[in-house]
């Protein structure tokens, strides 16, 4: 056990350095580089241009400038964030909180709701209650998220809604009123970001859930539980339910990455100053450091849940053996 | 022509195929709307004979036009340019290149994931490991980087949709490349591929004659619920303003400027959606029902 995340972690390393090296070819190629905000700027001359190129590196060849990159990153240093005027790090750290928040609420909301709705939907299979989970699935699969959201917004905050009683319009951008705004201020305005992720992400944890819970119901150790006498709540709950859940891992390491990268149409759209705006802030200024770091930090993310899910999976299900 | 499924060696006719996607009211329907958009994107323009790009200089205000107002059945965008119009213009791009890109990431997909299957050893592990590495890059991240470079370097209106299908297309192949590998390493075992070995084929003859014929079940499936995901996300990028350029219209982004005006002019934001919506939701269902309708096992 032991010895297979240890391999599977030194075999993680080359993936990464690999990706590092495409993503920072990549960047490489953009115009201005890093120095586009200071190519706008009247008092900055070509020859300050040029010698901050020198200072920075940046007249050596590609290759040079990203052996350079790595020998920072490998001493934790992710460079200088020219769109924030701090340090990337600084930059990631002060976003992430919020996004994590974001993410968390919905992923969180998602998977309980969504679990649930997969068994409902399994164990009365194709009746009404099926078909209709089955439908809104369905929907939430194929919805344009910037589009459900702005329809989510036109009918609960534009003009807001009536509701016993009370006139409630909830707020539809930022993350909260203001610096010292209290712990509901911002529960008000998650909801609707939150809502309109959760409804993405419970579409696809209750059709996973659903076929995977109907796997298991109809496999031989299912029929002899109910052979037994045992009352179908113990059936489904203690013995179906548990099995059913370890193909859930895979799908739940999938949206791992998610919680770092953040929704960047969702966070756009709610104005919500995550992780997200962060990424879109940067590429329209092409912040070289910026970039490179939140990608590699997403695809160490995918490397790291893609490892965690195999491991939880051999843990789970005694039937796979580690190679 | 008969369709052979994976290791049960069981066949199934056409009829039964069409038998079992009978069953699926909603991939039939799902079939009907696809062909409805896809007659809407390709005569549209002759049965609305309207600019999508022409400013209405009678009526507009500066404001979206409502419904009916001077000739415009939707009404009009906030440029005053006919919505109706635009709808189809949009049409025509978003399924284009949806259908582009997803033939592109097949035909790369099924070549490296034939080449891996079929030749095994070295071949197959740096096919796979090539396979990780485009898995593991942040999709939507990356995409959004590369339009945005290749707009800024370029002229904007030579950012068409070439660029966005070939972007697509290069970064999506992994998923088929996975499912065509995995269905030629059972099926280059089976006796057939021995047969047509013995009597002196090639391996490119017994990859594109005998494999692939064999695979080719998951393969239609995998291509038509990717079609739903590369409209979702050109639309994305169009909305981002990293795709289709304007004044090209997309349905994406003719959405990006439809917040602005959402308490005035509500349909602006609807109508483009909602296309969208219909698209995509019909070749999910699509999918689904040809998933049971022709590879069972898949479920």
């Amino acid at each position: 056990m032991l010895s297979f995340v240890v391999r599977r972690i030194f075999q993680s390393i080359p993936l990464l350095l690999l990706i590092s090296m495409i993503l920072f070819g990549i960047i490489s190629q953009a115009p201005g580089g890093p120095l586009t905000p200071y190519l706008q700027n009247p008092h900055i001359t070509e020859a300050d241009i040029a010698r901050l190129k020198h200072n920075l590196g940046l007249d050596q060849p590609v290759p040079i400038q990203y052996l350079h990159w790595l020998w920072q990153v490998v001493r934790g240093d992710f460079g200088y964030s020219t769109s924030n005027s701090e340090s990337v790090m600084q930059a990631i750290l002060d976003r992430l909180p919020f996004t994590l928040e974001l993410m968390v609420t919905a992923i969180g909301v998602a998977l309980i709701v969504g679990v649930c709705f997969g068994i409902l939907s399994a164990i009365k299979q194709y009746s009404w209650v099926d078909f209709t989970i089955t439908t809104l699935a369905f929907f939430g699969q194929s919805m344009p998220v910037f589009w459900f959201a702005l329809m989510v917004q036109l009918a609960f905050s534009v003009n807001g809604f009536t509701c016993c009683g009370y006139h409630i319009a909830l707020p539809s951008a930022g993350h909260s009123s203001g610096e010292d705004s209290g712990f509901g201020d911002r529960i008000v305005h998650l909801i609707l970001p939150a809502a309109v992720l959760s409804v993405l992400y419970l579409a696809q944890f209750s059709r996973f859930m659903r076929s995977s819970m109907l796997e298991v119901i109809h496999s031989d150790y299912i029929r002899t539980a109910s052979a037994k006498g045992l009352t179908r709540f113990n059936v489904v709950m203690r013995h179906a339910f548990r099995n059913a859940l370890i193909p859930l891992v895979t799908i739940i390491a999938l949206t791992i990455p998610d919680l770092v990268g953040g929704a960047i149409v969702t966070e756009r759209i709610f104005a919500w100053g995550g992780m997200g705006s962060l990424f879109i802030d940067a590429l329209g200024q092409f912040d070289f450091a910026l970039l490179m770091g939140f990608m590699c930090l997403s695809a160490v993310f995918v490397v790291l849940s893609n490892l965690a899910a195999d491991v939880c999976y051999a843990w789970l299900d005694p039937r796979v053996k580690y190679t | 022509m008969a369709v052979a499924i994976n290791d049960d060696a069981f066949e199934v006719s056409r009829n039964t195929v069409w038998r079992r996607f009978r069953r699926h009211p909603m991939a039939l329907a799902g079939a009907i709307a696809i062909v409805l958009m896809a007659l809407f994107a390709a005569f549209g323009h002759f049965i609305y004979p309207v600019d999508p790009n022409a400013i209405d200089q009678v009526n507009w205000t500066g404001y979206p036009l409502a419904p009916g107002i001077g000739g415009h059945i939707l009404g009009s965008d906030e440029n005053g340019r006919d919505l109706l119009a635009r709808l189809i213009a949009g049409a025509q791009v978003s399924l284009t290149v949806a259908v582009f890109a997803v033939v592109m990431q097949i035909v790369i997909g099924s070549c490296l994931g034939a080449v891996a299957g079929y030749y095994g050893g070295w071949v197959d592990f740096w096919i796979m490991r090539l396979t990780d590495v485009v898995l593991s890059i942040p999709l939507l991240p990356v995409l959004l980087v590369l339009t945005a470079i290749v707009s800024a370097t370029s002229n904007k209106a030579s950012l068409s949709f070439g660029v966005i299908v070939v972007l697509i297309g290069s970064l999506t192949w992994p998923p088929a490349a996975r499912l065509v590998r995995a269905s030629f390493l059972s099926l280059r075992e089976r006796e057939f591929t021995e047969a047509a070995r013995a009597i002196g084929s090639g391996d490119a003859r017994i990859i594109f004659r005998h494999l692939l014929p064999n695979a080719i079940a998951p393969i239609i499936v995998q291509a038509t619920l990717a079609v739903a995901n590369v409209i979702l996300l050109e639309s994305v990028l169009s909305f981002l303003g990293f795709g289709i350029q304007p004044p090209q219209a997309s349905w994406g982004n003719m959405l990006a400027n439809a917040q602005t005006n959402i308490t005035i002019a509500p349909w602006v934001a609807i109508c483009p959606g909602l296309c969208i919506l219909i698209v995509s939701l019909s070749i999910n269902y699509l999918g689904d029902g040809l998933r049971d309708a022709i590879d069972p096992n898949q479920r």
